[in-house]
Protein backbone atom coordinates (compact mmCIF):
# COMPACT_ATOMS: atom_id res chain seq x y z
CA UNK A 1 0.00 0.00 0.00
CA UNK A 2 2.79 2.39 0.95
CA UNK A 3 4.39 2.15 -2.49
CA UNK A 4 1.18 3.57 -4.00
CA UNK A 5 1.64 6.85 -2.12
CA UNK A 6 5.18 7.23 -3.50
CA UNK A 7 3.89 6.28 -6.94
CA UNK A 8 1.19 8.99 -6.82
CA UNK A 9 3.86 11.54 -5.88
CA UNK A 10 5.92 10.46 -8.89
CA UNK A 11 2.81 10.81 -11.05
CA UNK A 12 2.21 14.31 -9.65
CA UNK A 13 5.81 15.26 -10.50
CA UNK A 14 5.31 14.06 -14.07
CA UNK A 15 2.07 16.04 -14.27
CA UNK A 16 3.84 19.14 -12.96
CA UNK A 17 6.56 18.71 -15.56
CA UNK A 18 3.92 18.66 -18.31
CA UNK A 19 2.19 21.73 -16.85
CA UNK A 20 -1.12 20.21 -15.77
CA UNK A 21 -1.71 22.28 -12.68
CA UNK A 22 -5.28 21.40 -11.75
CA UNK A 23 -4.81 17.63 -11.95
CA UNK A 24 -1.59 17.77 -9.97
CA UNK A 25 -3.23 19.91 -7.25
CA UNK A 26 -6.19 17.51 -6.91
CA UNK A 27 -3.91 14.45 -6.81
CA UNK A 28 -1.68 16.17 -4.27
CA UNK A 29 -4.58 16.87 -1.90
CA UNK A 30 -5.82 13.28 -2.32
CA UNK A 31 -2.36 11.95 -1.51
CA UNK A 32 -2.15 14.10 1.61
CA UNK A 33 -5.50 12.66 2.70
CA UNK A 34 -4.15 9.12 2.12
CA UNK A 35 -1.08 9.96 4.21
CA UNK A 36 -3.27 11.13 7.08
CA UNK A 37 -5.34 7.92 6.78
CA UNK A 38 -2.20 5.77 6.90
CA UNK A 39 -1.01 7.65 9.98
CA UNK A 40 -4.36 7.22 11.75
CA UNK A 41 -4.36 3.53 10.77
CA UNK A 42 -0.90 3.13 12.28
CA UNK A 43 -2.02 4.77 15.54
CA UNK A 44 -5.25 2.79 15.86
CA UNK A 45 -3.76 -0.62 15.06
CA UNK A 46 -1.23 -0.18 17.86
CA UNK A 47 -3.78 0.72 20.54
CA UNK A 48 -4.37 -2.39 22.67
CA UNK A 49 -7.98 -3.53 22.73
CA UNK A 50 -9.24 -3.53 26.32
CA UNK A 51 -12.96 -4.21 25.84
CA UNK B 1 14.47 39.25 -5.43
CA UNK B 2 12.29 36.94 -7.55
CA UNK B 3 15.33 35.02 -8.75
CA UNK B 4 16.63 34.77 -5.20
CA UNK B 5 13.33 33.20 -4.06
CA UNK B 6 13.35 30.73 -6.97
CA UNK B 7 16.95 29.71 -6.26
CA UNK B 8 16.11 29.33 -2.55
CA UNK B 9 13.12 27.13 -3.46
CA UNK B 10 15.32 24.89 -5.62
CA UNK B 11 17.95 24.72 -2.87
CA UNK B 12 15.31 23.71 -0.30
CA UNK B 13 14.28 20.83 -2.58
CA UNK B 14 17.90 19.73 -3.03
CA UNK B 15 18.50 19.81 0.73
CA UNK B 16 15.41 17.67 1.35
CA UNK B 17 16.49 15.17 -1.29
CA UNK B 18 19.96 15.12 0.27
CA UNK B 19 18.41 14.23 3.63
CA UNK B 20 16.43 11.32 2.12
CA UNK B 21 19.52 10.16 0.20
CA UNK B 22 21.54 10.13 3.42
CA UNK B 23 18.77 8.01 5.01
CA UNK B 24 19.20 5.61 2.06
CA UNK B 25 22.94 5.56 2.71
CA UNK B 26 22.36 4.79 6.41
CA UNK B 27 19.96 2.04 5.48
CA UNK B 28 22.26 0.29 3.03
CA UNK B 29 25.53 0.69 4.92
CA UNK B 30 24.29 0.02 8.46
CA UNK B 31 21.40 -2.33 7.72
CA UNK B 32 18.79 -0.26 9.56
CA UNK B 33 15.42 -1.23 8.05
CA UNK B 34 12.91 1.62 7.58
CA UNK B 35 9.59 1.29 9.43
CA UNK B 36 6.11 2.43 8.31
CA UNK B 37 6.53 5.70 10.20
CA UNK B 38 9.93 6.27 8.51
CA UNK B 39 8.26 5.83 5.12
CA UNK B 40 5.56 8.32 6.11
CA UNK B 41 8.26 10.81 7.11
CA UNK B 42 9.94 10.37 3.73
CA UNK B 43 6.55 10.91 2.10
CA UNK B 44 6.22 14.17 4.03
CA UNK B 45 9.62 15.37 2.75
CA UNK B 46 8.79 14.37 -0.83
CA UNK B 47 5.45 16.17 -0.39
CA UNK B 48 7.22 19.40 0.56
CA UNK B 49 9.57 19.02 -2.40
CA UNK B 50 6.73 18.31 -4.84
CA UNK B 51 4.74 21.35 -3.66
CA UNK B 52 7.83 23.55 -4.11
CA UNK B 53 8.37 22.02 -7.59
CA UNK B 54 4.97 23.49 -8.50
CA UNK B 55 6.42 26.91 -7.65
CA UNK B 56 9.31 26.32 -10.04
CA UNK B 57 7.04 25.17 -12.89
CA UNK B 58 3.82 27.19 -12.56
CA UNK B 59 5.13 30.32 -10.86
CA UNK B 60 5.25 31.03 -7.14
CA UNK B 61 1.78 30.91 -5.50
CA UNK B 62 0.53 30.90 -1.93
CA UNK B 63 -1.46 27.68 -2.59
CA UNK B 64 1.74 25.77 -3.31
CA UNK B 65 3.32 26.98 -0.09
CA UNK B 66 0.19 25.95 1.82
CA UNK B 67 0.44 22.41 0.39
CA UNK B 68 4.10 22.30 1.42
CA UNK B 69 3.13 23.42 4.93
CA UNK B 70 0.45 20.69 5.11
CA UNK B 71 3.08 18.10 4.14
CA UNK B 72 5.48 19.47 6.75
CA UNK B 73 2.70 19.34 9.36
CA UNK B 74 1.85 15.70 8.59
CA UNK B 75 5.52 14.70 8.52
CA UNK B 76 6.16 16.58 11.77
CA UNK B 77 3.22 14.83 13.44
CA UNK B 78 4.52 11.42 12.32
CA UNK B 79 8.06 12.09 13.57
CA UNK B 80 6.68 13.46 16.85
CA UNK B 81 4.74 10.23 17.35
CA UNK B 82 7.88 8.19 16.73
CA UNK B 83 9.93 10.30 19.13
CA UNK B 84 7.23 9.92 21.80
CA UNK B 85 7.17 6.14 21.24
CA UNK B 86 10.91 5.81 21.70
CA UNK B 87 11.32 8.05 24.74
CA UNK B 88 9.03 5.72 26.73
CA UNK B 89 10.95 3.84 29.43
CA UNK B 90 11.91 0.24 28.54
CA UNK B 91 11.19 0.89 24.87
CA UNK B 92 14.14 0.19 22.54
CA UNK B 93 15.39 2.83 20.12
CA UNK B 94 14.98 2.21 16.42
CA UNK B 95 18.00 2.13 14.12
CA UNK B 96 21.33 3.74 14.91
CA UNK B 97 21.83 7.32 16.12
CA UNK B 98 23.41 9.82 13.76
CA UNK B 99 25.44 12.52 15.56
CA UNK B 100 23.76 11.47 18.78
CA UNK B 101 20.17 11.71 17.56
CA UNK B 102 17.84 9.13 16.04
CA UNK B 103 16.85 9.54 12.39
CA UNK B 104 13.25 10.32 13.42
CA UNK B 105 14.53 13.18 15.60
CA UNK B 106 16.52 14.53 12.65
CA UNK B 107 13.36 14.20 10.55
CA UNK B 108 11.47 16.32 13.10
CA UNK B 109 14.20 18.98 12.96
CA UNK B 110 14.08 18.93 9.14
CA UNK B 111 10.29 19.40 9.15
CA UNK B 112 10.55 22.31 11.61
CA UNK B 113 13.29 23.99 9.54
CA UNK B 114 11.27 23.46 6.33
CA UNK B 115 8.17 25.02 7.93
CA UNK B 116 10.21 28.00 9.12
CA UNK B 117 11.80 28.51 5.68
CA UNK B 118 8.38 28.28 3.98
CA UNK B 119 7.14 30.88 6.48
CA UNK B 120 10.01 33.16 5.42
CA UNK B 121 9.15 32.59 1.73
CA UNK B 122 5.53 33.50 2.48
CA UNK B 123 6.68 36.64 4.28
CA UNK B 124 8.71 37.65 1.22
CA UNK B 125 5.89 36.77 -1.20
CA UNK B 126 4.84 39.41 -3.73
CA UNK B 127 2.19 38.98 -6.45
CA UNK B 128 4.71 39.51 -9.27
CA UNK B 129 6.41 36.23 -8.28
CA UNK B 130 3.39 34.32 -9.65
CA UNK B 131 4.52 34.89 -13.26
CA UNK B 132 5.80 31.83 -15.11
CA UNK B 133 9.45 32.00 -16.14
CA UNK B 134 11.80 29.64 -17.94
CA UNK B 135 13.25 26.98 -15.71
CA UNK B 136 16.97 27.19 -15.02
CA UNK B 137 19.40 24.25 -14.84
CA UNK B 138 19.07 24.32 -11.04
CA UNK B 139 15.30 23.87 -11.34
CA UNK B 140 15.78 20.93 -13.71
CA UNK B 141 18.30 19.45 -11.27
CA UNK B 142 15.73 19.75 -8.46
CA UNK B 143 13.15 18.00 -10.68
CA UNK B 144 15.56 15.19 -11.52
CA UNK B 145 16.65 14.68 -7.90
CA UNK B 146 13.05 14.53 -6.64
CA UNK B 147 11.98 12.08 -9.34
CA UNK B 148 14.99 9.81 -8.74
CA UNK B 149 14.51 9.77 -4.96
CA UNK B 150 10.78 9.05 -5.35
CA UNK B 151 11.52 6.23 -7.81
CA UNK B 152 14.11 4.80 -5.42
CA UNK B 153 11.55 4.81 -2.62
CA UNK B 154 8.97 3.05 -4.81
CA UNK B 155 11.45 0.25 -5.56
CA UNK B 156 12.52 0.00 -1.91
CA UNK B 157 8.94 -0.10 -0.64
CA UNK B 158 7.94 -2.83 -3.07
CA UNK B 159 11.08 -4.77 -2.14
CA UNK B 160 10.47 -4.50 1.61
CA UNK B 161 6.69 -4.50 1.96
CA UNK B 162 5.70 -6.08 -1.40
CA UNK B 163 2.21 -4.92 -2.34
CA UNK B 164 0.73 -5.09 1.16
CA UNK B 165 1.04 -2.80 4.15
CA UNK B 166 4.45 -2.36 5.78
CA UNK B 167 4.94 -4.15 9.09
CA UNK B 168 6.78 -2.82 12.12
CA UNK B 169 10.23 -4.40 12.39
CA UNK B 170 11.81 -4.52 15.88
CA UNK B 171 15.38 -3.24 15.76
CA UNK B 172 17.82 -4.53 16.86
CA UNK B 173 16.06 -7.85 16.18
CA UNK B 174 15.38 -10.21 19.10
CA UNK B 175 16.51 -13.23 17.08
CA UNK B 176 19.59 -12.08 15.17
CA UNK B 177 19.78 -13.49 11.67
CA UNK B 178 22.48 -15.99 10.80
CA UNK B 179 25.66 -14.97 9.06
CA UNK B 180 24.38 -16.53 5.84
CA UNK B 181 21.31 -14.30 5.65
CA UNK B 182 22.76 -10.94 6.74
CA UNK B 183 26.58 -10.97 6.86
CA UNK B 184 26.92 -7.32 7.87
CA UNK B 185 24.95 -7.99 11.07
CA UNK B 186 27.83 -10.05 12.44
CA UNK B 187 30.27 -7.29 11.60
CA UNK B 188 28.14 -4.76 13.48
CA UNK B 189 27.45 -7.02 16.48
CA UNK B 190 30.48 -9.36 16.61
CA UNK B 191 29.95 -10.37 20.26
CA UNK B 192 26.17 -10.89 20.28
Amino acid sequence: MMFALFFIFLLIQVLIFFRTRRASLILFILNLAFMVMMFIHHITENIPVRL
Amino acid sequence: MKDFIRVSNALLILVLMGVISSAFYEEFTREGPPCPLCFLQRLGMIGIATAILMNLRFGIRIKHYVLALFSAGIGGAVSTRQILLHICPNFPTFGYPVLGLGLYTWAFIVFCCSAISIGVFLFLYQPDQAMKVRMSWLDYLAFLATALVTLGNIILTIYQCHFGSCKDVPWPPKNPPTSLSVPAYNLLFPFV
